[in-house]
């Protein structure tokens, strides 16, 4: 069944984390305000992707793409086995100092599950959450300013791209192509752009240069 | 990347005080020569009764920050043998351990500090007579091994049910880091 944005009966958040060897993916549990705000991302999301009714556009890694875009891409497609395995996956390991050390953190993401049990997933990149907001921060409580003493981090106000009923939305490629881990294509994309860029500049610089020795002889 | 650390250290150190709820009981029926009823019952009550209070506050407060998370089962095994080994195999000697001497009592007390030590380094905070009253059954779920990014630890589901099946998503409140009770 199609995922129902306005039946989500749960939310779990978690975070990317950069390992030895592979990335490692878990669960920080997180309460009835984290979890909305994550929905209140998810929504903006939806609202920014579906916004004016203007179809989505297939992403391709050859093209140049702006900070925001409208893509798409199937979760069957090659440039996405990293997302379809995480996507397939279940049972996360819980990590509740999943925070701890914010100079391994990748990305973060929610995992939001709707009436049916059907799966969404929202991804950010971890750039201004990664930046730990330290001590000595103002705040009001009880219309006073205090020292807030812990570690604080911002959630951002949208997901790079969201995952659902196999495909992935692209909201913001930069993002999605960080997380994604696609150098490999993107570099290879690069160089065919390159060589077929130089092969046009040869034939062209070949093209002239017979014309030129036709006219020559022919003048 | 380091395995996490578990959360909850001392949170499940009580719950398994807690399951030890009937041994405190059945202690301040029999009484204690070395300690007059008017200290011996009460503290004996408040050990049976004290932390059984503070895993309902764990229970309540996953319940009040909504802390879910949907556990799907690969393969399930139900263990109510668990809770009959603990309460009569494990518990039975300190049911008829004599408290009449101080020495046969420290011995009694430190028994009992290795079982505590060792339910709480093994996870074993769940056997509680508690859930067992309230209908709950526990089910060790095996994560799937092939999983790339998933879990391989094993956890525990407390479910009102009489068997969880293979594929199914089960929405649970988390009590630890490892045990977790169907919403």
């Amino acid at each position: 069944m199609p995922f129902n944005f306005d039946s989500i009966k749960s939310v779990e958040f978690g975070v990317c984390l950069e390992g030895d060897e592979n990335e490692t993916y878990r669960i920080v549990p997180s309460d009835k305000g984290v979890q909305t705000a994550l929905k209140e991302m998810l929504e903006a999301t939806r609202a920014q992707l579906f916004r004016d009714d203007e179809k989505l556009v297939e992403f391709s890694p050859a093209e140049k793409y702006g900070s925001t875009e409208r893509l798409y891409l199937s979760l069957d497609s090659e440039f996405v086995t990293k997302h379809r395995e995480i996507f397939a996956t279940e049972n996360l390991v819980t990590d509740t100092h999943g925070l701890a050390d914010p100079k391994h953190l990748i990305s973060y993401f929610a995992i939001f599950r709707d009436s049916n049990g059907d799966k969404l997933m929202g991804f950010r990149r971890a750039a201004q959450f990664k930046g730990v907001i330290k001590k000595n921060l103002v705040t009001f409580l009880d219309d006073t300013l205090k020292i807030v003493e812990d570690d604080l981090f911002k959630l951002d106000t949208d997901f790079d791209y969201i995952i659902y009923d196999d495909q992935v939305l692209i909201w913001r490629p930069s993002g999605f192509i960080f997380t994604a881990g696609m150098d490999e294509h993107i570099a290879a994309c690069a160089a065919a752009n390159a060589s077929s860029s130089v092969c046009a500049v040869k034939s062209a610089t070949l093209y002239t240069h017979s014309h030129r020795t036709m006219v020559s002889a022919h003048g | 990347m380091k395995p996490p650390k578990e959360a909850f250290q001392f949170t499940r150190l009580i719950m398994v005080l807690s399951s030890m709820a009937p041994l405190f009981l059945l202690w301040a029926v029999r009484g204690s020569s070395l300690l007059p009823n008017q200290y011996f019952i009460p503290g004996c009550l408040f050990m049976a009764i004290a932390p059984t209070g503070l895993l309902l506050l764990r229970v309540r407060a996953a319940k009040t920050a909504n802390d879910c998370q949907t556990k799907t089962v690969f393969r399930a095994d139900d263990h109510k043998d668990h809770i009959l080994v603990y309460l009569f195999a494990t518990l039975l000697p300190f049911y008829t351990a004599d408290l009449q001497n101080y020495r046969e009592s420290a011995a009694t007390l430190l028994a009992l500090a290795f079982i505590l030590f060792l339910f709480w380094h093994l996870n074993m905070h769940y056997m509680n007579l508690l859930f067992a009253l309230q209908g709950y059954r526990v089910f060790t779920v095996t994560p799937d091994a092939k999983d790339a990014h998933g879990s391989k630890t094993p956890f525990v589901i407390l479910a009102k049910r009489t068997a969880l099946t293979e594929g199914e998503a089960i929405e649970t409140y988390r009590l630890s880091d490892t045990v977790f009770i169907q919403k």
